[in-house]
């Protein structure tokens, strides 16, 4: 048995089988196969997560090897991806090296000929130049039309080509073309006659042949394609949550039922291939089969035995993944449109497909010329093909040798010479170290440039932090929490680049308040919270007094505004209607659909002046009805008792480490992002907001962390807020790079020159932050400035035509757990989640314990599923959204009948590099060892290998790696001595160091005075140009 | 009445400019690999600019003409004894308007792919078509002979073909690409026979020919015959039944071409032939009459598909067919006015909703928050089991099953002649064993390809 079912079962699951009946084995299939659907929700609320994470019980390394086969899918880059990482210096030659050093794979085997190099060098030539591997079927075609047997290979390094031409002297060789091409052809007899002394590879055992692959391999007719047609538009309607007009009967009885209903309502042609189903239908009906009997009738029927029947419903079930996906998702968790409309469940799914399939199966094989019953059909097709065709060729050995002795500057000769076990040896080597055995490899020093980069950077920065200069910082006169998403990296480091009088940290995007909310123009509460976690708060949002009159006008045009455009949706689609409708209308939408397209910020703005002029702007206050402690009702309590805020608001400052120092103005600020014709919006959202809005959020917090009571239940727990310190909430739109803030009028008259300064710094801050990020924007000019790229990034929310509104979280890399100190005035290129915590506040671990609780799996989650996007966009991502329709405002397909798309988007990814999260936490080994203890769910991420662990010491900066199996070591800068203060270069602004680059950036750190700013640019400048 | 060579040649020009586009755009690829995108984008804005300013000039030259019908010769293309392709363009209200808004929505199209297929693989290949179809449409609606017309159309419907098989490396696009030629290729029998039929009947297919020699010529089977054959090729390229399975299936090319093809242009082809042969159907009532039943049949149900259709493209695509229909019951009507009117506002219409279909969720979550408290969206209203009938069960059946016009051609038509080319084959093969003296027949070879 594989390790596939090693994920799910237990050795005592498998020996119990035998015992079980078909029903119970189908069930535990069903449990089973559901583990490798996609997990993706309804894409409205749509939340980062590990695309395999039905896999993360195993090491990273082995699962992506289990997973990679299961589903058919593409774990890594192309190698050659990665050779031109390594060739722009994305990875370093020592990075290679030292992975290779470090790997089990290329260890030097026993009876490893003395006369040749390490492995580790062979390895390394292989890797760097490639060995051009090519299947034995294509080697005729390289050795004649090619010139490998007349020339050596052109990109030889110096050495080997000098060494294998050396019998010669120089001069002959140049002017005698044959005796390099004897020396070629002499090797390549050579390597060929040893190839055969290695023992034939080893033949995978063939799995179980079932119907599909013989059936397409013998008609070149894929019997899916048939049943695809019919079953997309039929599960597509029965899971609609609002787009068809018409929707479909009964779907309270189950789809496999309903669909039972409909197609043997009235006469209707048949298609020729599935002529037989209403006979079958009427059959079941005749015994009242329920879904579960028709799909154990037909796996009899179909002759399948019971220790095959996990195997073939995952095989099934996998084949529309992204379909039974929402089947089995849908049938989980309660859907609020759903669950009242229709039954959902996977089995039915399956019967419907099973049934269809075996009509398929049977319409093609009577092409083919079978005659028998379903139930003869796979011991015929047994007879038709031997074995179903090989998937992968292995690629011809004595080639890769051949490439491989050139690399290495080896002549026939020199392989002659070896004992008949050292090449056997050699050979073995080489075998393993195959691709599979590569791209690990590749992977790890990919990660490895970066995680050298980040912690070198780290380490400078801790040496500059510590200089008296840079302690000595004035009381802070602003302080901003926001979100540890890594886009707002950047615009912390503006803002405190802006003034050294701001002091910001980071935390979980929904402030610890997981609420169910509802907005004034919101229909029910939404949970704003990790999806994880259920709210028991219910916030809601309410016109003030006075305005109560405006928001009776906002709602009556909301309600007339949302009847006409639902009115004239269906209008517009249905037939007499319809034509009135394009009548009146049609010319008219010349104008909107002009203006859209060639203007579309002026579009933009002209629609929000006359939303604004017909729907008031409503002042409002979220509800202060809060239930007295004690008060449960049941279901969601009103609001938060006293006690309970000052807890929220105590431990979220305890998190990030604000318990002293309060800055007159405290501002929250949660994040969101706005975008047009986007069926992917709630992917740029707050994930810790369950893909909606973290505005709510902040703004709540700043309300309870204002109470007089609140502030003097916080003081008896040490937390002394001065009376002069007001916490205003907020939100900052991540697309448009907007900030709104609430309830500014609530601040007290005192602070307002204060506030409105602040006001302008942050204004300032997203100018440079817009401009920092359109450098990433093919489509904007490196030139523009801070007002030009503003602009740049509003018309990007706006456009219809915008494929890419924002790229979203495509390059994160790495999570920071730690003091500001430990990354402030460091650029990290917007690839860092930033999580503040003080380790000096956290003797024993409690915050930190906590903290990493709840960001591993956040962080983790976005970061794998950017990374299985990437490395394959078709099978694990979306590909690319041109031709996306949203299908039942549940999914995307592509056009009008094919698997749902889930996953990201192509043009989410196409800049990410995978590299899995590198997590930086200051603190103990023996503390973070104790929380892993505690924390198996952080555990299994780290222990698997899902994230990589590093510890800073909060003392003495000392860099400790986790390596799983060995636990702390420390981290190795591959430097002669420890990075010091300018191990990386320094920019006099943030602006000097990225102008003019359109690609990642290494860490670089803010010159702290002007004057050294002068002497330190020009050794930037020179050290970017080597970095690039 | 302007008389100025030099205008009527710019106005001549519309066709051209994006030809030029195109081939420019194929030439600079040719020569270097990959031009950027920018200077495509240009030279497409610019060719398409310049398209829609000679499409105006013709506009003010044909208003200045006292709104007569313009029937511009420029010059012969080919001549040999009796017959003469001519270059000439036909001006009347029907070309100036659809010409008009054709360019309009190319250039809004160019303008919308700029930054909708950004550093796709296909950007240049994507102008390069979309640029020939533009020239496609105007020699089709500009052209003053239905020689010129059926040339555009073939350009129209090789670039719809191509740009449905965008997504080249994907077998679903590609597969969906071959159900449109196939229909095309076979449709278009009509409108070639048509005009063959023409040039026997009148010697000319010349619009201003026709529509002046038509008086004289009493009803007779000429008209009907031709005007079923334009019928079929109409049907085919405005997806009507029995021929329009291929519509939905064309989304699979990327939004901003299905916007201009299927929403916008491309479907309202067969309509403005119609338009185009207006007086010519005003001499045949049968041949009306068939366009007027095929019209309804297909209006009707489109919209019952439409309906029950679960995802934004489908719908829009079928409500498009669904009204494209009914402008084929106001020509069978003898109203080609209505249908001129129906035909642009439909057209502007259906593009921007085909633009927009990437909006469906956003728009259905900002309808759900506008009516909060009003209740769900109609369209999902819960229905308890058992409430609907069991002819309302049928209906829907027909509808979502789109009538089971497919599995009939399928299982009638496509299946049997497969099956018989297959019998054909083994016969032959059979044939050739005997004639070569190998009494062994081969293995049949044909069931396995």
């Amino acid at each position: 048995m594989s390790a596939e079912s090693s994920v799910h079962s237990s050795p005592g699951e498998e020996s119990s089988r035998q015992a079980l009946p078909r029903q119970a084995l189908l069930r535990q299939a069903l449990s089973h196969a559901e583990h490798f659907l996609p997990a993706q929700a309804p894409l409205e609320v749509f939340v980062h997560h590990n695309t395999l994470h039905s896999f993360q019980s195993l090491p990273f390394f082995e699962a992506l090897a289990v997973a990679g086969r299961r589903l058919r899918a593409r774990m890594f880059l192309p190698e050659r991806t990665y050779r031109s990482a390594l060739h722009q210096g994305r990875i370093a030659e020592s990075d290679l090296r030292a992975v290779l050093a470090a790997s089990p794979v290329v260890a030097r085997p026993a009876d490893w000929p003395a006369r040749l190099p390490a492995p580790e060098t062979l390895a390394f030539l292989a890797m760097r130049h490639g060995l051009r591997e090519t299947p034995e079927a294509a080697l005729p075609w390289q050795l004649t039309e090619t010139t490998a047997l007349r020339t050596l290979r052109e990109d030889l390094p110096l050495p080997a080509r000098t060494r294998l031409l050396s019998v010669q002297n120089a001069d002959s060789v140049a002017k005698s073309p044959d005796s390099e091409a004897a020396i070629c052809e002499a090797l390549w007899e050579t390597c060929q006659e040893l190839a055969s002394l290695a023992p034939p590879p080893a033949a995978l055992p063939p799995g179980p042949m079932f119907f599909r692959e013989p059936l397409t391999l013998l008609s070149g007719e894929d019997p899916s394609e048939l049943v695809h047609q019919t079953l997309i538009p039929l599960a597509a309607a029965f899971l609609d949550r609002g787009i068809a007009q018409w929707t479909m009967p009964d779907r309270l009885r189950g789809f496999y039922l309903v669909w039972e209903d409909i197609m043997t309502a009235g006469l209707v042609v048949r298609p020729a291939w599935s002529r037989q189903l209403g006979r079958r239908i009427r059959a079941h009906l005749r015994e009242g089969y329920d879904a579960e009997h028709e799909v154990l009738s037909l796996l009899d029927e179909l002759g399948i035995a019971d220790e095959e029947i996990e195997e073939y419903v995952t095989q099934t079930l996998l084949h529309l993944a992204g379909w039974a996906g929402m089947f089995a998702r849908l049938a989980h968790d309660s859907d609020p449109i759903l669950s009242a409309r229709a039954k959902v469940r996977l089995i039915d799914f399956l019967a419907v497909r099973l049934e269809l399939d075996s009509l398929a199966f049977l319409d093609i094989a009577r092409r083919l010329g079978f005659d028998g019953p379903l139930r003869e059909l796979r011991s015929w097709l047994r007879g038709q093909t031997e074995h179903s065709p090989a998937l992968t060729r292995p690629p011809s050995l004595g080639w890769s040798l051949f490439q491989l002795m050139q690399l290495a500057g080896l002549r026939a000769q020199d392989l002659r010479s070896l004992g008949v076990w050292e090449v056997r040896s050699l050979l073995d080597w080489l075998r393993r170290f195959a691709l599979p055995a590569r791209l690990p490899l590749w992977q790890e020093a990919f990660e490895k440039h970066y995680r050298d980069d980040l912690l070198t950077g780290l380490v400078a920065n801790r040496a500059a932090q510590l200089r008296p200069e840079a302690i000595a910082t004035p009381a802070p006169e602003l302080q901003v929490v926001f979100c540890i998403d890594d886009r707002e990296e950047s615009l912390r480091r503006h803002l405190e680049a802006a003034s050294s009088s701001v002091e910001t940290f980071g935390t979980a995007g929904f402030f610890n308040l997981a609420i169910a909310y509802q907005g004034i123009d919101d229909p029910t509460t939404f949970p704003l919270c990790p999806v994880v976690v259920t709210p028991q708060h219910k916030i809601v949002e309410e016109p003030d007094e006075a305005h109560v009159a405006d928001y009776a006008k906002r709602k009556t045009w909301q309600r007339r505004w949302g009847r006409m455009s639902e009115t004239y949706g269906r209008a517009s689609r249905s037939l007499l209607w319809g034509s009135v409708v394009t009548a009146l209308s049609g010319m008219w939408t010349a104008v909107p659909l002009l203006l859209t397209v060639f203007a579309p910020k002026l579009a933009a703005r002209m629609r929000r002046r006359v939303s604004r002029r017909l729907l008031p702007e409503v002042r409002t206050h979220l509800s202060v009805r809060e239930t007295e402690a004690g008060a449960k009702g049941q279901g969601l309590r009103t609001g938060f008792a006293i006690p309970e805020k000052a807890e929220r608001v105590g431990t979220l400052l305890e998190n990030i480490g604000l318990t002293r120092r309060f800055a007159k103005l405290v501002i929250i600020l949660g994040h969101d992002s706005h975008s047009v014709n986007n069926p992917h919006f709630a992917a740029y959202a707050c994930g810790a907001c369950g893909g909606r809005s973290g505005g709510p959020n902040a703004r709540l917090f700043a309300r309870m962390a204002n109470r007089r009571e609140v502030r003097e239940l916080l003081r008896q727990r040490g937390i002394d807020i001065p009376d002069d310190t007001r916490f205003v909430g907020g939100v900052h739109d991540t697309c448009d790079d907007t900030i709104k803030l609430f309830d500014e009028e609530a601040v007290p008259e005192a602070l307002w020159p204060q506030l409105a300064k602040q006001k302008e710094l942050l204004q300032r801050a997203l100018a440079d932050n817009a401009r920092e990020r359109v450098r990433r924007f093919d489509a904007a000019s490196l030139q523009l400035g801070p007002q030009q790229a503003l602009e740049h990034v509003e018309e990007r929310s706006e456009d219809l035509s915008q494929a890419r509104p924002e790229l979203g979280h495509a390059t994160n890399a790495s999570a920071i757990i730690g003091r500001r100190a430990l990354t402030k005035g460091l650029f990290l290129d917007r690839r860092a989640f930033l999580v503040s915590y003080d380790p000096t506040i956290d003797p024993d671990g409690v915050i930190l314990e906590r903290t990493l609780a709840a960001v591993t799996p956040v962080g983790a989650g976005i970061n794998l599923e950017y990374f299985f996007s990437t490395v394959d966009n078709e099978r694990l991502g979306a590909g690319t959204k041109l031709p996306h329709n949203v299908t039942g405002l549940f999914g995307v397909m592509n056009g009008a009948a094919s698997d749902l798309r889930t996953g990201l988007p192509a043009q989410m990814i196409e800049i990410h590099e995978p590299i899995r999260l590198q997590l930086v936490i200051e603190s103990k080994p023996a503390a973070l060892a104790a929380i892993l203890k505690r924390q198996p769910g952080v555990a299994e991420l780290v222990q698997n290998a899902w994230v990589v662990v590093i510890s800073v010491d909060p003392d003495t900066g000392e860099l400790l790696l986790f390596v799983p199996g060995q636990g702390f070591v420390p981290w190795n800068s591959g430097r002669t001595e420890p990075p010091g203060v300018d191990a990386v270069p320094t920019t006099p602004s943030w602006r000097a160091y990225y102008q003019g680059h359109r690609s990642f950036l290494p860490p670089a750190r803010l010159s702290s005075t002007p004057q050294q700013a002068a002497t330190t640019t020009r050794r930037s400048g020179r050290e970017k140009r080597g970095a690039r | 009445m302007i008389q100025s060579p030099l205008i009527w040649t710019f106005a001549a020009l519309g066709p051209g400019w994006p030809a030029m586009g195109a081939v420019l755009i194929g030439a600079l690829t040719l020569l270097q690999q990959r031009p950027r995108e920018a200077l495509v984008v240009a030279i497409a804005q610019w060719t398409l600019l310049l398209t829609l300013a000679s499409v105006l000039t013709g506009a003010v030259l044909w208003l200045s003409h006292g709104q007569q019908p313009v029937d511009l010769r420029l010059f012969d293309i080919y001549r040999s004894g009796d017959y003469a392709l001519e270059l000439r363009l036909y001006l009347d209200l029907t070309s100036v308007v659809v010409a008009t808004v054709a360019a309009v929505l190319i250039l809004a199209t160019s303008r919308f792919a700029q930054r909708y297929l950004h550093r796709e693989p296909g950007f240049n290949r994507f102008y390069a078509l979309m640029l020939t179809f533009a020239a496609g449409v105007l020699l089709l609606v500009l052209g003053g002979s239905y020689d010129l017309l059926l040339a555009g159309w073939e350009v129209v419907g090789w670039t719809s073909v191509l740009l449905v098989g965008f997504f080249q490396e994907r077998p679903g696009p590609v597969r969906a690409a071959l159900r449109v030629l196939v229909t095309y290729r076979l449709c278009d029998i009509g409108l070639l026979v048509s005009a063959v039929a023409l040039h026997r009947w009148l010697h000319s297919t010349a619009f201003a020919d026709i529509f002046a020699h038509l008086p004289q010529s009493t009803h007779g089977a000429m008209p009907m015959f031709i005007g079923l054959g334009l019928l079929v090729a109409a049907m085919g390229k405005s997806a009507q039944i029995p021929v329009g399975g291929w519509l939905p299936r064309a989304m699979e090319g990327p939004t901003a071409s299905s916007a201009v093809f299927y929403g916008g242009l491309s479907v309202h082809m067969g309509v403005y032939l119609l338009l185009r042969s207006a007086p010519l159907l005003a001499h045949s009532p049968g041949a009306r009459l068939c366009v007027l039943v095929i019209g309804a049949v297909t209006a009707v149900m489109a919209a019952l598909s439409g309906q029950v259709s679960a995802d934004a493209k489908s719908a829009v695509a079928y409500a498009t067919i669904s009204q494209v229909g009914l402008m084929f019951v106001e020509i069978g009507l003898n109203l080609p006015r209505l249908a001129l009117l129906h035909l642009t506002a439909h057209s502007l219409l259906r593009y921007y909703q085909f633009l927009r279909t990437p909006s469906a969720l956003q728009d259905a979550l900002q309808r759900r928050r506008a009516m909060a408290g009003g209740g769900d969206s109609a369209s999902v209203r819960a229905v308890k089991v058992g409430q609907t009938s069991s002819f309302q069960r049928f209906l829907y059946r027909l509808a979502i099953e789109r009538f089971a016009i497919e599995a009939a051609l399928d299982r009638w038509i496509a299946r049997p002649m497969l099956a018989a080319a297959r019998a054909l084959g083994r016969r032959e093969d059979a044939l050739v064993a005997w004639l070569s003296g190998n009494q062994q027949p081969a293995k049949d070879k044909g069931d396995a390809d």
